[in-house]
Parts: C-alpha cells; sequence; structure tokens
C-alpha cells in the first residue's frame, strides 16, 4: 500500500470532505421538507457510495482512484 | 441583519446544499468550478466568497487562486477545507484571505463567519465621529474604532470614564453597529434599591409582592437577541451580582412569583465611573461576576483630557440651530476650564448661550454663565465666597470652616450649653470636640460636660 504523503493528504482530505457533507446533511434532515429530504438522501447515498469505492480501491492497490 | 450577497464556490453538490442551507436569508450565488467562479467574481457585486480549498482532482488547493481575484475586487474572502493542514492554511493567509475554516460545523462556523465579516465592515467608524460621537482626539477616536471593531461580536464590553463623557451613547453605537434584531434594553443599576432593581432586571408575576398590580416583562427579556446596558454596574449589589450572573450563563431565569423560566440571549454592555478593581478588592464586586462583563474594556477620558474637542463639540451642538462665535479670551477660558460635568456640562452652556442675547460670547458672558450655573447647581447653598475659598484651600478645609462656624453659632445661642448644641444639630461628641479643637486653634480639651 502506498503511504506517501500526498496520497494519504488526498485521502484524507476526500475522506474529511465528503464526511463532513455526509454529517451536515444528516443534520438538515430532521428540518426539512419531505422533497428536500428526498433530495439530501439522494445525494447523501451518492457520497457513501463513492466514499466506500473510493477506500476499497486505496486498500486494495493503494492506489487513488 | 442586512440581507447580503454571498457566492459559494463548492464542487461538492451536497456541500452546496448544506452551506446554503445555512446562508438562508441571504442572496445566495454558486459557482461549481474555478472557472465559473472567476466569472461571477470578475462581474463583482458580491459581499462574502465561500471557496472551497480544493476544486478540481488534480489541485488540492485549487481554491487559493481565487483569493486575489476576490480581494481585488473588495469581496471578503472565505476558504473552507475539509482538510486544514498548516501549510494550506498559512498559503491562505499570505494570500490575503482572512479567513479559514473545517468544513463539518457548518452551524457554528457559518455564523461565526458572518458575524466576523460584518466586523471587518465596521472596523471603519469615521461616519460615528461626524455625528454619533464627535471627537478629533486620537486616542478616544481608538478607543471607539476598537468598540465599533466589536460590535457585531457577542463579546461584553464594558465602558469607563466619568460622568457625561458619552459612556451611553457609546453603548448605543455599540448595539446600532451589532446588526443585533432585538432591542437596545438600558437600566441605571444605581437607580434603584436591590429589590426594585430586581424586579425590573427579571420582571415579575402580578401579585408577586405588594404592589405587583400585573405582570412586568423585565429587562431581560425584554434585551432579548439586542443589547443590556447596564449603566452605574458598580452599584449593583452581591447578591443581585450572583443572580445576574447566573442568568448570564444558563440563559435562563425566573421572574419574581414564577415558577416557569422565562429565556433570554442578550449581549452585555456595562458602564461605571467607578474603579472596578479597587471594588473587588473591597468584596463589593464579584471576580467572576466581572469576568462576565468585560471582554473588551473601553476607557473614555474626561473633556478636560481631550480639549481639542471643545469647539467641534460646541459646532456640532450649534450646527442646526444658532451659531456662536467667541472672543480669545472667552476661547482661552473655556480650554482652561476643568469641566468637571464633561460633555454634559458644555452642552448645558452651550444651550444657555444660544438662548442668550447674543451671538458673539465674551469672557464676562462666560463668567456670568459659570457663576449662575453653578449657584443653581448648589441651590443657593454655597457661595461664591465659599466655592472661592474651596478652590483655594480645598473642599475638606471649606467644609471643616462651615461646620466650625455653624457650631460657633449655635453654642453662642445656647450660652454655651455643649448637650443642647449636640442635640440642636444632631451631631456626635466626637465631631463637636474636633471642632472645637480646631477653633481653639489645635488645644486639645478634655470634654468635661457632654
Amino acid at each position: 500500500m502506498s503511504d506517501t504523503p500526498e496520497a494519504l493528504e488526498s485521502v484524507m482530505h476526500e475522506v474529511g470532505s465528503k464526511a463532513s457533507s455526509l454529517s451536515g446533511a444528516a443534520a438538515l434532515l430532521g428540518k426539512a421538507t419531505p422533497a428536500e429530504r428526498e433530495e439530501l438522501l439522494a445525494l447523501m447515498a451518492q457520497h457513501a457510495e463513492f466514499l466506500a469505492q473510493f477506500l476499497a480501491k486505496f486498500k486494495k492497490d493503494g492506489k487513488l482512484p | 441583519m442586512p440581507k447580503l450577497s454571498i457566492l459559494v464556490v463548492e464542487d461538492d453538490p451536497l456541500a452546496r446544499k448544506v452551506l446554503g442551507n445555512h446562508l438562508g436569508g441571504h442572496q445566495v450565488d454558486f459557482a461549481h468550478d474555478a472557472g465559473s467562479a472567476r466569472q461571477k467574481l470578475q462581474a463583482g457585486g458580491h459581499d462574502i466568497c465561500f471557496i472551497d480549498l480544493h476544486l478540481a482532482d488534480q489541485d488540492p488547493a485549487s481554491g487559493l487562486q481565487l483569493i486575489p481575484l476576490a480581494k481585488s475586487k473588495g469581496i471578503y474572502p472565505v476558504v473552507m477545507s475539509g482538510l486544514d493542514s498548516e501549510g494550506m492554511v498559512k498559503k491562505a493567509h499570505e494570500l490575503g484571505c482572512p479567513d479559514f475554516y473545517k468544513k463539518g460545523n457548518e452551524e457554528t462556523n457559518v455564523p461565526a463567519v458572518l458575524a466576523r465579516y460584518r466586523n471587518h465592515r465596521n472596523a471603519g467608524a469615521e461616519d460615528i465621529f461626524e455625528d454619533r460621537f464627535v471627537t478629533v482626539e486620537p486616542g478616544t477616536r481608538t478607543s471607539i474604532s476598537e468598540a465599533v471593531k466589536y460590535a457585531a461580536s457577542d463579546i461584553p464590553v464594558l465602558i469607563l470614564g466619568p460622568s457625561g463623557t458619552g459612556k451611553t451613547s457609546l453603548a448605543r453605537i455599540i448595539h446600532d453597529k451589532s446588526n443585533r434584531p432585538g432591542e437596545f434594553v438600558a437600566i441605571n443599576c444605581s437607580a434603584y434599591t436591590e429589590d426594585l432593581l430586581e424586579a425590573e432586571l427579571f420582571g415579575y408575576r402580578k401579585g408577586a409582592f405588594t404592589g405587583a398590580a400585573e405582570n412586568h416583562k423585565g429587562r431581560l427579556l425584554s434585551a432579548h437577541q439586542g443589547t443590556l446596558f447596564l449603566d452605574e454596574i458598580g452599584a449593583m449589589s452581591l447578591k443581585m451580582q450572583t443572580k445576574l450572573l447566573k442568568a448570564i450563563e444558563e440563559r435562563e431565569f425566573y421572574p419574581l412569583g414564577s415558577d416557569k423560566p422565562e429565556k433570554s440571549e442578550f449581549r452585555i454592555v456595562s458602564a461605571t465611573l467607578e474603579d472596578l478593581h479597587y471594588l473587588i478588592k473591597a468584596g463589593r464586586l464579584r471576580f467572576d461576576f466581572f469576568q462576565r462583563i468585560h471582554g473588551l474594556t473601553i476607557q473614555l477620558k474626561p473633556l478636560a483630557a481631550r480639549k481639542r474637542d471643545i469647539f467641534p463639540l460646541i459646532a456640532f451642538f450649534t450646527r442646526d440651530g444658532r451659531r456662536l462665535s467667541f472672543t480669545d479670551e472667552a476661547k482661552a477660558f473655556l480650554s482652561g476650564h476643568a469641566w468637571p460635568g464633561n460633555v454634559r456640562e458644555l452642552k448645558k452652556l452651550v444651550d444657555l448661550l444660544s438662548a442668550g442675547e447674543q451671538g458673539h460670547v465674551t469672557l464676562d458672558d462666560l463668567k456670568k454663565l459659570f457663576a449662575t450655573a453653578l449657584a443653581e447647581e448648589a441651590g443657593d447653598f454655597a457661595s461664591e465666597e465659599q466655592f472661592q475659598f474651596a478652590l483655594q484651600n480645598g473642599l475638606t478645609a471649606t467644609v471643616n470652616r462651615l461646620v466650625d462656624s455653624i457650631i460657633r453659632r449655635s453654642l453662642a445661642e445656647n450660652t454655651g450649653t455643649k448637650a443642647k448644641t449636640l442635640g440642636d444639630l444632631r451631631i456626635s461628641t466626637r465631631l463637636l470636640y474636633a471642632s472645637l479643637k480646631r477653633s481653639n486653634g489645635g488645644a486639645g480639651s478634655k470634654p468635661t460636660e457632654p
């Protein structure tokens, strides 16, 4: 697995950004209208899926997707 | 709060949605990449620009390149990032970006950014010196500007200064510049007994005490989302300080006679002419309460220490009415006066001069007015002779002379019977013999009769 500082920093940034967007969106769910909630959940699902793929690839071959 | 025009440069659609939600109430524009952001920044018209640090796949700091353009358009740049490495933060600051926060806590960060922007915008207080707090004195201008710089924050402000120096005016300016939606609520703590102060501050329910004929809202609740100005805070009792401290910390309190708590969020501005450090040492002011009321301390100078302001203030007071002119001797007199009543005293003098017979003021005009004003203030109790004696010999010597004179007369009328004098004048034996000692030229005498 590659653990160059740049690669790791990139992973940290990507995960950090996506995770913060997810938590920020989750905090809005309670106050959202049904339509807004649906939109938020769809975007959250895309982020979660991206993160899962991103981390899986990085774990597998140490390279950024 | 006035509506701001905000540009959000963010390639993550979910992040755009989250930030857009937290910027509700403002006009928000979005850009998805650096290219479209550059076009919108060029067009200008925005107040603030939130920039995601990592906009492009290859360049983890692509957002930084937008900072110089934003600044050149007078737009306040804010960088946000999922990763706040020290190197990136330093680069952003070096490019002139004043604000950088780590994503993930928008509920706290976004209001804080908006407050910092308002402070940044308020940093120039030049308009205030024209008509809200007239001063040309550099030290006072610096103090006022400092207060205005923090007006939009929640930092408590403590204003120190003698009576009549503009403490209330400054408190009001701070509130107006804060853009807080609530009211400016003032209370003079020295004007009330402890019980009445408690009732005024916390409010009460009908029947809570004798005289509580109806519910009363209370100043703490009236100041919700506004500013609570506590004037003469040194006069507040320790018990009241304790109760108010709890209300400030918990943002919740119980009106008198109520078992239902009220909530109120207010910003504290307080003022006093007393030396608070002395009050703490004397045990009259709680240290924890003092810590709560003074995030920023502003010291206002007496007018005698900023004499350059005398004539600008006179011009300001007369700008909409009768203009005044002064002989050189009159000007010198005004500049040399001690102004114990500070700006309030000057305003009163200007009102008298404006109502006078002529607008060209001489030294004699001023001397007459000062003698009249002082006689009025003293209620004709202190004569001009006594006042002049006090100026030459000090107030203590003057008071002693008056005391000795009255006691001598009383003794003469009572044919020397000290007991009668003690009863007539309602004084202590100690005071009587101290006076006799002075009158006898300091020779001590042991009392032989009461």
